[in-house]
């Protein structure tokens, strides 16, 4: 699902993920497969930008999917699919950060990348360490496909209050990305 | 650095590390399906450091003292119980409560002399159970109860406490129903409950209900107990089937079927054996759980509402009769129906009485009757079921003059709106592509829906159909730039004839061809658009494999 915003491939791209969700809700075990592949890694990335623990990050993925199979028919087909499935992570990773928060100073385990540049891998680190916890998951869940309207929806902010942090929190981390790159 | 490429960044970084385990989500489903048991176990990293650092024993020992004073404040599970009172019992991964919350006053009676903390899930929820009998919430007259679960285990947990609260019910007031749900951060019912001051949990089952029949209103079920909603899911008028419930709702504060129908022919002066074709149903309307009575007799059709618990007729309406017209699924419901004409009568809901909506076929269309009265007058709307546009409507003042008036329109056109948003973004109307514009209703209120891409972003704004002002505006990257022609394996012209085959078409039989390269789903994909015999066609092409990944066609209109 990355790369995806214009105007028409949103379109598609929720009518897609209308289909799948109406699937699951009936039943389909190709419909949950087809949602994971499409927005598996999205749901992910966004659980992780709120706990900062990959193996937390990877139970929580695999509880939205489990509440979404059991649940989808909950889903009104036709409004923002993508916010509705981020409101199920949201819900999920706010109720494991509430448990990690107890124990921080915890050394974060290894993130064990597959694929990915130094760049790319410095560019999570960095937001991981650098941001506050809202600016993190804003940034997340618009580099992982949600419009800032969404994101409003989401985190239950007001959409000129999503849209200051974002510019804010980008900056920041650009910043510090640059300064490394100098050092 | 742009702000794109970081985010590129980010994404790739997820890509390289985000985690398979759809064949593990997949089993759990069937275990879900079967005998549900414990999930997994979320300490696999605690017990491999415990093996690995055997050394270390009071290390662990502090750890483990530590985890276990950490356990039992740490919630691991919210129950929501509704009746009236709402309560929600915060819970412990050991099941000890953590916190017993009033979400209303009514709860807060409850749970004045309550000791919960501590107690486990069992015993407070025979405390709460008890407390609410007590109190009178609950009785043989009123005897419903909506679980909500929220946490590890839910569904299985939803089970146990429904079977629980049925059994407690059956002991202390003879017999009960219960709703059991899994709660959804639902931004929705977020939003009503937040309206309504109601919980969460009772907002996602009147959410499930409105969705399941149109012509219910959110708004008005806010103000019904849980005893009422299930009265009304019993009802026949909503389907169920995928809503969880035990036990046998109380119908013993209601007049019953028979006397309802016994006080609508008393009032047309029907004899009962001359009648036919008799339906009584039960339902919401007027704000209150209502009788439906229809009839026939000699050549007229009744129908009347009568109040379910004090008998009182609310209307009586006869007709010729005229046989049955069915009526489609409406695209819409009966709040935005309302909302629709509330706009137009430039009224609130708060400002109406006596609203009653109908779902009708008028003249071969669906058809929203929407009545109410405010300020001494009474409305009657007729709305298109389909597409939300207003038919006919009437205001009749108290003296009985009735003032057909000719629907109006909003006072701003697509083209003053799109003026509105391209001067807010500074755009001349050359300077943009991609334009989209739709009238539509946010919250009652008309807006054109504009979105547009320019220089590289993607601008979305709502303009307000009365005032031609901006009501909001987004503006974001345009991503679809990524696209570049050179990566693609494929030519343009390879995807336009890819295209083509698949079509059946020669390129002479076309016309409005379009061909944009973007991505989706991590693929580079090429979107082409063209026309041929009156028809649309719509194709994504694979722009490394060439194959096509969708194809549709439309009649062009």
């Amino acid at each position: 699902m990355f790369g995806l915003t214009s105007t028409e491939q949103s379109k598609a791209d929720n009518a897609f993920l209308d289909r799948c969700l109406d699937g699951i809700a009936h039943g389909s075990r190709d419909a949950l497969a087809r949602l994971y592949a499409a927005v598996g890694g999205e749901v992910f990335g966004y659980a992780l930008s709120v706990v900062k623990n990959y193996h937390e990050a990877q139970d929580i993925q695999q509880e939205v999917f489990l509440k979404i199979w059991r649940c989808a028919g909950q889903y009104r087909v036709g409004t923002r699919p993508r916010a509705w499935i981020f409101s199920v992570a949201h819900s999920l990773a706010m109720s494991c950060l509430r448990k990690s928060s107890r124990i921080s100073g915890e050394e974060l385990p290894e993130i064990p990348y597959e694929d990915a540049s130094p760049i790319e891998r410095q560019t999570l680190s960095r937001l991981l360490e650098q941001l506050p916890d809202i600016d993190r998951q804003i940034v997340m869940l618009h580099a992982m496909g949600a419009k800032h309207r969404e994101t409003a929806t989401v985190m239950q902010m007001p959409l000129s209050t999503v849209l200051s942090r974002y510019s804010r929190a980008i900056k920041k981390l650009k910043k510090c990305l640059e300064s490394e790159e100098n050092a | 650095m742009r702000n794109k490429e970081l985010e590129k960044n980010l994404r790739n970084a997820i890509s390289g590390c985000k985690p398979d385990n759809i064949d593990g989500i997949l089993r759990q489903c069937d275990k879900q399906e079967g005998d549900i048991v414990n999930m997994k176990n979320k300490s696999k990293t605690l017990l491999r450091a415990a093996c690995c650092v055997a050394a270390a024993l009071v290390l662990i020992a502090a750890c483990i003292f530590g985890a276990g004073y950490y356990r039992s404040n740490q919630v691991s599970t919210v129950i929501g119980l509704d009746v009236n009172p709402s309560i929600e019992l915060k819970i412990n991964d050991n099941g000890k409560v953590v916190e017993a919350a009033a979400l209303n006053a009514d709860a807060e009676k409850i749970l004045d002399g309550l000791e919960l903390r501590g107690t486990d899930t069992n015993t407070a929820l025979h405390a709460v159970i008890g407390a609410m009998v007590r109190e009178g919430y609950l009785n043989q007259l009123a005897n419903s109860v909506l679980v909500t679960v929220d946490g590890k285990n839910a569904q299985e947990l939803e089970k146990q406490l429904m079977q629980q609260i049925n059994e407690l019910l059956d002991k202390s007031i003879s017999s009960g129903a219960v709703i059991g749900q899994e709660l959804i951060a639902d931004d929705r019912a977020q939003q009503l409950a937040q309206k309504h001051g109601i919980s969460v949990g009772k907002a996602q089952l009147i959410l499930q209900i409105t969705d399941k029949n149109p012509l219910l209103m959110a708004d008005d079920l806010a103000a019904l107990s849980i005893n009422e909603l299930t009265v009304l899911l019993s009802s026949g008028k909503v389907d169920d089937s995928e809503i969880n419930t035990s036990g046998q709702v109380s119908m013993q504060a209601y007049i019953g079927a028979e006397k309802a129908l016994a006080a609508a022919l008393a009032h047309a002066v029907v004899e009962p054996l001359s009648t036919s074709d008799i339906e009584v149903e039960l339902d919401f309307r007027y704000g209150v759980i209502v009788y439906e009575v229809e009839f026939k007799a000699v050549n007229m059709e009744y129908e009347y509402v009568i109040n379910a618990v004090t008998g009182e007729i609310l209307s009586d309406k006869q007709k010729v009769e005229d046989g049955d017209d069915l009526v489609s699924a409406p695209a819409f419901n009966a709040q935005t129906a309302r909302d629709i004409a509330l706009k137009h009568a430039g009224l609130t809901a708060e400002s109406i009485t006596d609203l009653d909506i109908e779902l009708e076929k008028k003249n071969g269309l669906d058809i929203f009757e929407v009545e109410f009265k405010a300020g001494g007058m009474e409305y009657d709307y007729d709305i298109n079921a389909q597409t939300g546009e207003i038919i006919l409507w009437h205001s009749k003042a108290d003296d009985d003059r009735e003032q057909p008036v000719v629907p109006e329109t909003v006072s701003v056109t697509a083209e003053e709106a799109r003026a509105a948003a391209l001067n807010h973004a500074g755009l001349d109307a050359s300077e943009v592509s991609d334009y989209r514009s739709k009238l539509d209703y946010d919250d009652a209120r008309a807006v054109y829906e504009i979105e547009f891409v320019s220089g590289g972003y993607e601008y979305d704004y709502e303009i307000d159909a009365q005032t031609g002002k901006v009501a909001s505006f987004d503006k974001e990257y345009h991503e679809g730039e990524y696209g570049n022609a050179a990566a693609a394996a494929i030519t343009p012209e390879e995807a336009k004839a890819t295209a083509f085959a698949d079509a059946m078409l020669t390129s002479g039989q076309i016309s409005d061809y379009e061909s944009e390269l973007d991505y989706q789903r991590g693929r580079m994909v090429y979107e082409i658009e063209f026309k041929s015999g009156g028809k649309e066609y719509e194709y994504v092409i694979d722009a490394q494999t060439g194959a096509v990944i969708s194809g549709e066609v439309e009649a062009d209109d």
